[in-house]
């Protein structure tokens, strides 16, 4: 009896075997070599990307009407667009005051609509005096003041970074204004935190003495900033001066950030902050948004001004 | 060997390596995150490779009619994909991507 001619032989089994083998580890090891390539690729992404980003929008000032911008609530829809088209979500919005020109239930409630558009996780606030004209901010806590202590201030982390948030358009003389309340709340709420802690201060007037003749200033940031004077970055935004202007005061960078409604003067360049009209056609290059990018072991964060052009 | 199965062996190596490299492409831009998908596309282009090397250096028949049901499941695969769906969210996928 003659064997099989289909059957396999020992040796040819074994060869088989072997190929068999070797198309499995090869495919295992591509595998692994694919897997890690893209792994690669998603750390250089990480890498490149900031830790925390955010956007600045301020003074909308909605509700204002004159010769310096016809239609803030326009301008302030171009804002939105702007911030919705930066080509990220940015991990959230923050409006530095004066949100309503008189602070009417209806210039409220209309700013509150409007910033439901941004497309961001959330959506923060800080008063200006324009939000608190007759009422010393009640309107403005009834609508924006959820979560908030005191007179409507309050703190958070977001990435490893400190955040408050404060109010000093209240009890306004000529400058800005925080109070005992809110300096306790201050002192209390850093305590806790390692000096490497990041910190980033919202205020609708600016903690430093931009313009004092002008009101662009607040009495009792000394003592505030006294605070913070032990962490290693410090980084306050305010809205209130329509313009773009920053200072460094030791471990502490101030930057101003500029409006959605109408340009007001620069420091000193007449006798009143009164709103500037533009030449035709050039006031959407006076407004603008802001992006601030955190990257952890940076100390500065990198801001970009983007115009409503 | 001869010249005319030199050229068959070198020309499939390179059909799978073309389709592995397509495959690992997809992989690594975004594909990985799509659940189940992402490992179908690694499993394809991993072992497209490793078939493409050994039919190259001569192994026996029946790689290629792993090669052969390679291509061919790929080519049902993304036919289903375009057409009734593999798995709901590929489907949405493909619609993103056109759109």
């Amino acid at each position: 009896m003659t064997e099989a001619p289909h059957t396999m032989s020992r040796r040819q089994l074994i060869r088989h075997s072997a190929w068999f083998g070797a198309a499995v580890g090869l495919a295992v090891v591509g595998g692994e070599v694919i897997s890690h390539v893209a792994g690669t690729a998603d750390a250089a992404r990480v890498q490149g990307r900031p830790t925390l980003r955010f956007a600045q929008v301020s003074d909308s000032h909605i509700g204002f009407s004159g010769k310096a911008n016809p239609n803030v609530a326009g301008s302030f829809d171009q804002a939105i667009d702007r911030i919705n088209s930066l080509g990220y979500v940015p991990d959230f919005v923050i409006h530095t005051g004066d949100l309503t020109h008189l602070s009417t239930p209806e210039q409220f409630d209309q700013v509150k609509q409007m910033l439901t558009g941004l497309r961001t996780p959330h959506v923060f606030t800080v008063p200006g005096e324009h939000d608190s004209v007759d009422d010393a901010g009640q309107k403005y806590r009834s609508v924006f003041g959820a979560g908030t202590r005191g007179d409507g201030w309050y703190s958070f982390d977001i990435a490893g970074v400190h955040v408050i948030a404060l109010v000093n358009t209240l009890n306004l003389k000529k400058l800005g204004h925080l109070g005992t309340e809110q300096l306790d709340f201050i002192a209390k709420d850093v305590a806790p935190l390692p000096s490497d802690t990041p910190i980033i201060v919202f205020s609708h007037i600016p903690l430093f003495a931009m313009y004092p003749d002008w009101g662009w200033g607040t009495e009792d940031a000394a003592q505030a900033l006294s605070h913070l004077r032990r962490f290693s970055s410090v980084t306050c935004l305010n809205g209130h001066v329509h313009q773009v202007f920053s200072k460094t005061e030791g471990n502490v960078t101030f930057y101003s950030g500029t409006t959605t409604a109408y340009p007001l003067p620069h420091p000193g360049d007449g006798p009143a902050p009164k709103p500037v009209t533009m030449p035709a056609g050039k006031l959407h290059d006076a407004l603008g948004i802001r992006e601030v990018g955190y990257t952890r072991g940076q100390n500065a964060l990198a801001l970009k001004e983007r115009t409503l052009q | 060997m001869t010249f005319a199965g030199v050229i068959t062996r070198i020309g499939i190596a390179v059909a799978l390596a073309v389709s592995g490299i397509s495959h690992a492409y997809l992989y690594i831009h975004g594909h990985r995150h799509i659940p189940t998908i992402g490992t179908a596309f690694v499993a394809q282009a991993s072992v497209s490779f490793a078939v493409a090397a050994l039919i190259l250096v001569g192994g026996p028949a029946w790689l290629r009619w792993v090669a052969a049901m390679l291509a061919g499941g790929s080519l049902v695969a993304f036919v289903l994909s375009r057409t009734v769906g593999l798995w709901a969210a590929y489907l949405a996928e493909g619609r993103r991507a056109r759109g």
